[in-house]
């Protein structure tokens, strides 16, 4: 393109920009009502999404803690070949062998008697080498929590469960003995209530150090004492849990010397099938409130037509005015496309601010985590361009084809 | 002959349903540049409807033969009417039709937006033109600032910033005093006088005053003015005495 053609190009564009940011500011509260009748209706898709976002990360964590990202490694009892469970040293294996490894933590369990001052009974002691919080997800209500130096003891220190610690220490828990089959170990914190389903198992038991819980307290079936009844590969960000399972399988039959031709000495549990239900419930929470939204768009979106095309009606006198001085069809269409390109803009930027306000807002109310990036404020945008183009086109069309004396005649 | 309008067998119908109305029927005329031309007759007398059809506004039948500046008009897509009413028409209404949300100057610069030149040399050529319609100082004010006869001349000036060959005026002075449509007479025939084919449709005896030549509609019909009998039979005593001054004076 030549200079001047740019130039004449550039004086083009920009008159076309002038002219429709004119038109919309100089009716400012029917040009608020066109982009509040479009902001409402993205507003509804933006907080329909966001909550959908928001539903999936919350069951997720409610209905499986961490196991949704996690690999669960147990012994194979299903196998011939026994090796025996998972033992200590197989951690930094896995630590090597696994991308994205987040944390690996080990656990041991046995079922004990226990007796305090109040009552005696049967509890489930979970013996933990790691940090316990990342898998239960469970903090410490009262007392203290397990140190590092503790969780790779024999310290004869023990956390409660909340339901635990009500039944045996119904006056407080905390710097009580309790003795657990036969040896006494000091309560020095109780937990939280358990958040997700899959730790209610917690709220009712103790959990120990490893070490502790190892030489003390021996399942029903004789583990050696690096031997855990089960280990949990955290998988962080980016990690693939099915490439996780199949570097850790491969790690672990090297390490035991099993082919890949015989049975695998571990299971694991299926690590995509919490997922999959999250997904499938989320599916249909996603349909239920996809639905919701495209009515309310739908609605908004015909209010906004109508808002606009009524505004360009009421202006159908100027086009032609316009025409009769020189204006050329494709002048005036291109002028109301951009007008009305611009309102959707503005109509989709204040939806989705509203949008987010609003899932913001409800994400606090019901103690949900929001996922808000800059795809949900870009889908907004889309929204409000693509309603620019598709209504604003066709009315800027009509009134700018008709002969402008039967027009200006009326 | 030089001219600039020819039109021969000049018809326009309007159907509504079954029903038609004849508008304009069979009209011929030919109009020379630097002209000053009224059409006078009673209101639907097809005055406004036969403007509308030289300024390229509305489109005649199909039977019709209408030139404007060598282009034939039945031949014209509506891009090319567009073109030609951009490069050769100006139009002043009745009720000036300026835009109240831009200023007096964007009004007048306006034309020459749609013809693709730059903001500063539109608006340097609209204060021109402002300056010379007496309203320079108006300029940055909004159109409801203005008085009457203030909006006609502002509309002169936007019709006349693109320098067209033709410029075409409803009843330019209807809602005008006596002293503000005088000014405005005046502006019109020295713009007829620079050049310009200057089309009026009127009943004010001032303007058919300073024509150069006057046509008479009757029910879609035209015929040129030779005498004020055929205003006078027609109730319109005030032309049939403008025009009777003007052949003693020897003016037409």
């Amino acid at each position: 393109m030549t200079r001047s053609g740019l130039s004449a190009a550039w004086v083009r564009l920009s008159d076309t920009l002038r002219f429709a940011i004119w038109g919309l500011l100089s009716r400012p509260v029917r040009s608020a009502t066109v982009v509040g009748s479009l902001a409402a209706g993205v507003a509804a898709v933006v907080l329909a999404v966001g909550i959908i976002r928001g539903y999936g990360e919350a069951a997720e964590r409610a209905a499986y803690g961490v196991y949704a990202r996690s690999l669960v490694i147990r012994e194979n009892v299903y196998s011939l070949d026994r090796y025996g469970p998972p033992i200590l040293s197989d951690i930094p294996r896995l630590q090597d062998a696994v991308e994205y490894v987040d944390t690996i933590l080990a656990w041991r369990t046995a079922r004990v008697s226990a007796r305090s001052d109040e009552l005696s009974g049967e509890v489930d002691v979970f013996g933990v080498y790691g940090d316990h919080r990342i898998e239960t997800g469970m903090d410490v209500a009262e007392g203290r929590r397990l140190s590092y130096e503790e969780a790779g003891s024999a310290n004869r220190v023990c956390l409660l469960g909340q339901e635990a610690a009500e039944r045996f220490f119904p006056g407080g828990a905390v710097g009580e003995s309790l003795s657990l089959g036969g040896i006494s170990c000091e309560v020095i914190g109780v937990l939280e209530p358990s958040q997700a389903r899959t730790s209610d198992r917690f709220d009712r038991a103790v959990i120990a150090p490893f070490t502790a819980a190892a030489r003390y307290f021996q399942p029903t079936e004789y583990m050696a004492p690096d031997e855990a009844s089960w280990m949990t590969v955290v998988i962080g960000p980016g990690g693939d849990l099915y490439d996780a399972r199949v570097s850790a399988d491969r790690a672990l039959r090297r390490a035991r010397g099993v082919p890949m031709s015989r049975p695998t000495p571990y299971s694991y549990d299926d690590p995509g099938a919490p997922r999959r239900a999250v997904e499938r419930e989320r599916a249909l929470l996603g349909a239920l409130l996809s639905a919701i939204a495209a009515v309310s768009m739908l609605a908004a979106l015909i209010g906004y037509s109508g808002v606009l095309m009524s505004s360009i009606n009421e202006r159908s006198r100027e086009i032609a005015t316009r025409m009769a001085i020189g204006a050329h069809t494709r002048q005036v269409v291109r002028q109301f496309f951009v007008e009305s390109l611009l309102s959707g803009l503005a109509g989709g930027g204040l939806g989705g601010l509203v949008g987010i306000g609003l899932c913001v807002t409800l994400a606090r109310i019901w103690d949900w985590e929001v996922v808000i990036d800059g795809q949900i404020f870009l889908i907004a945008l889309a929204l409000g361009l693509g309603s620019g183009a598709v209504c604003g086109l066709a009315p800027a069309w009509r009134v700018s084809t008709a002969m402008p004396w039967h027009v200006l005649r009326q | 002959m030089n001219r600039v309008i020819h039109a021969s067998n000049l018809n326009r119908t309007f159907r509504h349903g079954h029903e038609q109305t004849i508008a304009l029927c069979d009209v011929a005329l030919s109009i020379p540049p630097a002209s000053m031309t009224v059409f006078v007759g009673a209101s639907g007398s097809g005055k406004s409807t036969l403007l509308a059809l030289i300024g390229l506004l509305d489109r005649p039948d199909t039977t019709s033969h209408l030139e404007i500046a060598g282009r034939c008009a039945l031949t014209m897509s509506s891009h090319d009417m567009a073109e030609a009413r951009s490069e050769l028409i100006g139009f002043l209404f009745q009720d000036a039709k300026l835009i109240e949300r831009m200023s007096v100057v964007e009004n007048v610069a306006l034309p020459l937006a749609y013809r693709g030149i730059d903001r500063k040399t539109r608006e340097t050529r609209a204060l021109n033109w402002l300056e010379r319609v007496g309203l320079a100082s108006r300029a940055r004010l909004s159109p409801c600032k203005l008085s009457g006869g203030e909006r006609q001349r502002a509309a002169l000036a936007r019709a006349m910033i693109a320098e067209p060959k033709i410029l075409i005026c409803d009843e330019p002075t209807a809602a005008l005093d006596e002293g503000r449509a005088s000014e405005l007479n005046a502006l019109l025939r020295d713009v007829a006088s620079g050049g310009t084919a200057v089309l009026i449709a009127t009943h004010d005896p001032a303007v058919i005053e300073r024509a150069d030549r006057a046509y008479l509609l009757d029910r879609g019909r035209l015929a040129q003015v030779h005498g004020s009998e055929a205003l006078r039979e027609r109730g319109l005593q005030n032309m049939a005495a403008v025009w009777s001054h003007r052949q003693s004076a020897g003016g037409v």
